[in-house]
């Protein structure tokens, strides 16, 4: 964790709980380089816009999307952008736990108007922020569709220029179309050999019958060996042969050096 | 399951053929060791009997032209073989055939080994076959056979003359045919395998691959984020990098 000023709430850490995100060394340098992939693209994909409000979804549960969530948004930190990640998944959460926060305040008791945004602000690295989902309330859906929610994010876009919403899936509940409607559009994670094209195509009529936004997909669990042409733009085991090599001068891999901008 | 392609036929036999290689050889595999070491190998020996309705000899039948033999003679001729072919399936010949092997065999026993027909329509030979575990009992039996029928068939018809043309010298396997078994059992192996992993890979519908994403879906795919542990085992595997820990 990063030791910069928190200026909100205390970030209370559980340590035990926490997963591993492209800000720690532990994480491959191929595994690094796909969130900064990710990140090129969006930000190819919103070039004039101010802020981005990316909702990230998936068709069903397990494709790891909250992963894909916080790695991306850690990604567009490093480039020394505000960036926040707003878990809206307020029926099962799993950013707090993913980054070893506590979740006893969040989204839920924002829009129901019982706490200030700047007193359930989680200051995680530097520039990125994250605000828990708060406690499960009996209608997350309505409180995602109501004008408060889209007057707290017109709030957080005059602060964030990078704010990315993990939500539910959208097979199981609609509150990701819920959410998008206040967005720039969705971003679908699947992962491969694990998510079914029936659940895909579900999804994207789910989608399309809402007249939402699909930006594009992000495909986790891919074959590092795999031949295919979009792995060989990244030619794995070259890449990472010379970031071990640059790790000794300090030079660009993530998380040996913190400060250090990629 | 809409509208099935040969080129999808192709893309999972591609990507499964170790599995279908696999079924092949051990469908092959199994059927050959059955057939060696398992079936029982069953000869079949092969004499034969020339009839004629005793208007011409057989000495002349065989040696003369056949323009001094008479049309009608013939004709006579063919129609008796038939008849002698048929007599010689009957429950009689095999009775006495059973004497004169001593008893060696029961009636049913001669009744399913031994087979008579004709060579052909216009053949006066009536052929014997006998199929036995052992070459050398087949051969007996048959020349047994043919030996018995030449002198049944002259006093159940008379004035009719039955000789052995051709006797049982050598009797060949008929069964199990290993080689054609094995193939055949292979080829088996080879489509059932292919059914039922084209049942799985259709019921299973899962996204294969980015590529396999891309094509299938008109949404732009912003990036893929390699598995961590597949990483960790990749690198391992490479030479120099073993050391290295991610």
């Amino acid at each position: 964790m990063s030791n910069t000023k928190k200026p909100q709430a205390e970030a209370n850490v559980i340590e035990k709980e926490a997963t591993l995100n492209i800000h720690e060394k532990k994480v491959p340098f191929a595994v690094a380089e796909a969130y900064k992939n990710i990140r090129a693209n969006i930000m190819f994909l919103f070039a004039s816009s101010e802020t981005k409000i990316l909702t990230i979804t998936s068709p069903v549960a397990g494709e790891g999307k909250s992963t894909t969530a916080i790695n991306a948004a850690v990604a567009f930190s490093q480039l020394g952008e505000k960036t926040l990640i707003l878990d809206a998944d307020m029926r099962k959460p799993t950013v707090h736990k993913k980054l070893g926060i506590k979740n006893e305040v969040g989204l839920s008791n924002i829009l129901a108007g019982f706490i200030e945004v700047k007193d359930c602000t989680n200051h995680v690295y530097e520039n990125l922020d994250v605000i828990t989902a708060g406690r499960t309330p009996p209608n997350p859906a309505e409180l995602l569709g109501s004008e408060r929610f889209k007057e707290l994010l017109d709030e957080l876009a005059k602060e964030y220029k990078y704010i990315l919403i993990d939500t539910p899936p959208v097979n199981i509940v609609l509150d990701a179309l819920v959410v998008s409607k206040n967005t720039s559009g969705i971003v679908l994670v699947v992962r491969d050999k694990f998510t079914q094209n029936e659940a895909i195509r579900y999804a994207l009529s789910t989608i399309e019958f809402a007249d939402a936004n699909v930006l594009g997909a992000i495909m986790n669990g891919a074959n590092p060996e795999s031949k295919t042409k979009y792995n060989k733009r990244y030619g794995y085991g070259r890449y990472s042969r010379y970031s071990y090599r640059y790790s000794r001068y300090g030079y660009g891999f993530i998380g040996n050096n913190k400060d250090t901008k990629q | 399951m809409g509208n099935i392609k040969l080129l999808d036929f192709l893309t999972i036999a591609i990507r499964r053929l170790w599995i279908l290689i696999v079924a092949l050889i051990v469908c092959a595999s199994g059927a050959f060791c059955v057939c060696e070491y398992v079936l029982t190998p069953v000869y079949s020996s092969k004499s034969a009997i020339i009839v004629n309705n005793g208007a011409v000899t057989t000495e002349e039948m065989l040696n003369s032209d056949k323009n001094a033999i008479a049309n009608t003679d013939i004709a006579a001729s063919l129609n008796l073989a038939e008849t002698i072919t048929d007599i010689l399936k009957t429950p009689n010949i095999f009775r006495k055939l059973v004497v004169e092997l001593d008893n060696e065999y029961t009636y049913n026993q001669l009744k399913g080994a031994v087979s008579v027909s004709r060579r052909s329509a216009q053949s006066l030979f009536v052929d014997v076959r006998v199929n036995h575990t052992n070459p050398h009992e087949a051969m007996r039996i048959a020349n047994t056979f043919v030996k018995l029928a030449s002198e049944y068939i002259p006093e159940f018809i008379p004035n009719s003359i039955a000789v052995v043309a051709e006797e049982a010298v050598s009797a060949s396997l008929v069964s199990p045919r290993t080689a054609a078994i094995t193939m055949l059992s292979g080829f088996l192996g080879f489509v059932v395998a292919f059914v039922i992993v084209y049942i799985i890979d259709i019921r299973n519908d899962f996204v294969t691959s980015d590529e396999d994403f891309v094509s299938k879906y008109n949404i732009p795919l912003l990036g893929t984020v390699p598995d961590f542990e597949d990483i960790v085992k990749a690198k391992k595997k490479k030479r120099g990098f073993s050391h290295v820990k991610y």
